[in-house]
């Protein structure tokens, strides 16, 4: 069988890609695990669209909480970083609000005493997409 | 031996390459670690842009001088995905499916479900094949899930556009796949919108949304099955990027951002083709334009003036001096299309005859083969020898790994005559 020199060799370049770059993202992915910190907002089974929390709720770790405030078509979520480690650890931190559908997708920052402020159009697909929400921290540049 | 500590620095000529591997690791996620905390349309957006934003400084990727003074790297990254992850991918005419077609198809045959791997992507007319509501009694919940998903796409392809030709030539785009427990042979079939982006491929891959979570996929074995679907997403990356590469690639600092979704690929290409034709110095007179426009005409303007005229032409005007793109060389072999090699003995071939040419040491030979099996590359670097020639530092071993890259790519095969 006749080698295509062309063929051969963009296969090759493709696959030496895939091989360097693919080893060197999964070596860059193990250091730099962002954090994340996930709220869900539990709804009454018979509930079509979920009605939305009166007190603050944590995130699955306990270091963020919550708090819903609703009026005038928004809604205003408050997070706020609960103790003084998660303080260090969220205070000046650039971060994004995230739902798993993606329905909501929010750039925010928290400020030096570990709070932020997320405001959404109130809406029924917001509300449902507020059932499974996630915050991650931007981390360090590289 | 050569590493990036005793060479010049050198360029991969798709920087695009390690968003498309980070992507590829992004869609494995450990099955210890459950699908379900990863494979979220929401998360995966927020990683994606995160790791665009995080090595904002760090490649050719994202930084440029066009648009750096204007926006932040996290505004930044959500433009760059809009223009490329994001952007609908136009069928030329050349094959009946597009690079998000393949990632969709790639990601659909990693079901756990037995008949999920032979899925196949297939063109034709209405066929008397059961669809997956002909035989809905029998389809498995998977699969019932990934139609309704499907189903919600558009299908009409835009009036004018090749996808409809190609349609009403080849047929409608299918996925097609035996349902094994229903008995039969007949295979059952889910249209497909003939023109999607790569994050609709993603998305609709990934997530149930009847279910609203994840759909459950194979975890893919480090080394040449990994490898493989990181080439996937390698080829799929450099097409969707091409615009954006086309636009920095005119030099003269316009912002691909401002650009991509106005100005054809074909017209930016033949933009570039009538750029170089201009005189160095005082190119930007009507004069001159019509000289280079008579030499290399561009598409979409019936004259010179009008190009003058055009918002395009306004702005390339705005700046005369060539800015240095980061890769203003590429996109010239879109008639190429790359394989990754599946067989070791045949990469381990096609890597001896690069070699010489491309000056690769024995130990990079070395290194090269233990990361094609799938061994991590900080025990690469340790078994070849070759982990303390690079700062040890994550630029250290980018650039290692971007200089190897870039030697294998200048290099000619070394074939017998």
């Amino acid at each position: 069988m006749t080698i295509d020199p062309k063929t051969l060799k963009a296969d090759l370049d493709l696959t030496c890609a895939a091989v360097l770059q693919g080893a060197l993202a999964r070596h860059l992915a193990q250091q730099h695990r962002p954090a994340v910190f996930d709220f869900r907002l539990l709804a009454a089974a018979t509930d079509l669209v979920p009605a939305l929390p009166d007190q603050p709720v944590r995130d699955t770790t306990h270091q963020l909480s919550l708090s819903v405030q609703t009026g005038e078509g928004r809604i205003q979520l408050t997070l706020q970083a609960l103790g003084f480690a998660a303080l260090r650890q969220f205070a000046g931190q650039r971060a994004r609000l995230v739902s798993d559908d993606r329905q909501i997708d929010r750039r925010f920052g928290f400020d030096q005493r570990g709070g932020g402020i997320v405001i959404l159009d109130d809406s029924d697909a917001i509300r449902l997409a507020l059932r499974a929400t996630r915050v991650v921290l931007a981390g360090p540049d590289v | 031996m050569q590493t990036a500590s005793s060479t010049r620095k050198r360029r991969v000529r798709f920087p695009s390459d390690i968003l498309a591997a980070y992507l590829a690791d992004l869609l494995n996620p450990p099955a210890t670690t459950a699908d379900a905390e990863v494979l979220r349309p929401g998360f995966l957006y927020a990683m994606t842009t995160g790791f665009l934003a995080r090595r904002y400084m760090a490649n050719g990727l994202l930084y440029q001088p066009a648009y750096a003074w204007r926006m932040g790297p996290e505004e930044a990254a959500e433009a760059y995905v809009r223009a490329t992850l994001e952007r609908v991918l136009r069928l030329t005419g050349r094959t009946g499916h597009s690079v998000a077609h393949l990632l969709l198809l790639a990601l659909v045959q990693r079901g756990p479900e037995d008949f999920w791997p032979a899925t196949e992507l297939q063109r034709r007319h209405n066929s008397d094949s059961a669809d997956a509501d002909g035989v809905a009694a029998f389809v498995p919940r998977a699969f019932s899930a990934l139609a309704k998903a499907l189903s919600q796409l558009p299908k009409r392809p835009e009036p004018g556009s090749a996808a409809l030709k190609i349609k009403s030539r080849d047929g409608a785009l299918w996925l097609s796949c035996i349902l094994a427990p229903t008995g039969s042979q007949q295979p059952t079939r889910l249209e497909v919108a003939d023109e999607i982006s790569l994050w609709t491929a993603i998305d609709i891959g990934v997530w149930d949304p009847q279910a609203s979570r994840p759909r459950l996929l194979r975890e893919l074995a480090p080394g040449p099955e990994f490898n493989a679907f990181c080439a996937v997403l390698i080829n799929a990356l450099r097409t969707a990027n091409r615009p954006v590469q086309e636009v920095l690639g005119l030099g003269r600092g316009l912002c691909p951002f401002d650009w991509v979704a106005e100005i054809p690929i074909n017209q930016l290409r033949a933009m570039r083709k009538f750029l170089g034709a201009l005189p160095a110095k005082g190119g930007d007179t009507i004069v001159a334009w019509e000289a280079a426009f008579a030499q290399h005409p561009v598409p979409g303007h019936a004259t010179a003036q009008v190009l003058w005229e055009s918002p395009i032409g306004l702005a390339l005007r705005r700046v005369e001096a060539p800015i240095d793109a980061a890769f203003g060389d590429e996109g010239d072999d879109d008639d190429v299309t790359a394989s990754f090699i599946d067989d070791p003995a045949a990469f381990d071939d096609a890597l001896q005859k690069i070699s010489d040419a491309a000056d690769v040491s024995p130990a990079e030979l070395r290194f090269l083969r233990l990361l094609y099996l799938g061994v991590p590359i900080a025990d690469a670097l340790d078994r070849t020898g070759l982990s303390s020639a690079i700062a040890d530092t994550e630029t250290g071993l980018a650039d290692f790994v971007c200089d190897l890259q870039a030697r294998i790519e200048a290099a000619n095969l070394n074939l017998p005559t």
